[in-house]
């Protein structure tokens, strides 16, 4: 089963907010809870964790796009892949 | 029914100690073994950088800075560099932002609105300005502002200044902006005695915005959370 990341309700209100750093790969093995990626406005910085574990598939967007509220920016599937 | 928030006032502090009772604190808040918290410090000189810092914000070499006795430390927080010191009141909270509703644009004009409530307690009018975060009193900033969420859970926070040496600030852009200098409340002529009246005031404010309530902390002055 597949599962999107999405960029967090409680961002909302935050202008611009910006892919800085992903802290995984694709490829890589990741944790519920753990943190994916980490996103910033001018005075916030936003780690979005990964909602299930399993593996890192796609990531959508790139370090320095401009995202907004809700919008997928990762994948993640099942161990399998699946 | 309000919620619980503990005070935790780890008074002077070197900004790495308090730095890292900050993160052992922020566990016990994810693990939901510690009630949410509002830290107060006031730090020896140092100049952090957030994640949103440039280098050419900062206008002296490290060399000089070292001379001067001010450190520099690379922090998780939004923002660009930012100025700690003797005389200003650091303000941290560590809060599960999704039990207040609130968002994070929410909660940064909270925080400035309780700022300008203690500001109004001593007859000044703090303002936002438009496209700049922070509380400014004649186009000159008085408290700082800059925030980090992980697991929902928010860090940093806030930063009054009450009498730094504002020399201090002129060695860096402070937050990376040109046009717009630094004061604090000693430069607008007040003379505040007592920096724990701030904090109270700032704890009265924050219960009445928040919601929330008082409640025994989990570190008091002299406890040792970690091994240094």
């Amino acid at each position: 089963m597949k599962v999107e990341v999405r960029v967090p309700q409680f961002a909302e209100g935050a202008t611009k907010i910006k892919i800085h750093l992903w802290l995984f790969e694709v490829g890589d093995t990741v944790k519920a809870g753990e943190n994916l990626v980490e996103a910033t406005t001018d005075k916030i910085s936003i780690n979005i964790e990964t909602p299930k574990s399993g593996v890192l598939v796609e990531k959508l967007v790139e370090e320095g796009d401009t995202v907004l509220i809700d919008q997928v920016i990762a994948i993640i599937a099942d161990e399998k892949g699946e | 029914m309000p919620i619980a928030i503990q005070i935790i006032d780890l008074k002077r502090m070197d900004y790495r100690r308090a730095f890292i009772i900050q993160e052992m604190i922020y566990q016990g808040c994810d693990e939901n073994r510690f009630p949410d918290a509002i830290i107060f410090q006031e730090n020896d000189p140092v100049f952090t950088m957030g994640r949103s810092s440039d280098i050419t914000h900062l206008l002296k070499s490290e060399e000089e800075l070292h001379k001067l006795g001010i450190h520099i430390e690379i922090v998780d927080r939004g923002g660009d560099i930012t100025y700690h010191g003797p005389g200003q009141l650091v303000i941290s909270a560590l809060i599960h932002i999704r039990t207040y509703a609130l968002t994070v644009h929410q909660y940064l004009r909270n925080l400035e609105e309780i700022v300008m409530g203690i500001l109004a307690f001593y007859g000044i009018q703090g303002q936002r300005i438009e496209g700049k975060s922070g509380v400014w009193v004649n186009n000159e900033k008085i408290a700082a502002i800059g925030i980090g969420v992980t697991h929902g859970i928010t860090r940093h926070g806030i930063a009054i200044n009450i009498d730094p040496d504002l020399s201090h600030f002129t060695y860096i852009v402070p937050c990376g902006i040109h046009d717009g200098g630094v004061t604090s409340l000693k430069k607008l002529g007040v003379e505040v005695e007592n920096i724990d009246e701030i904090k109270s005031l700032f704890i009265k404010e924050f219960n009445k915005i928040f919601n929330t309530a008082e409640v025994e902390p989990v570190w008091k002055e002299g406890d040792v959370l970690y091994e240094s």
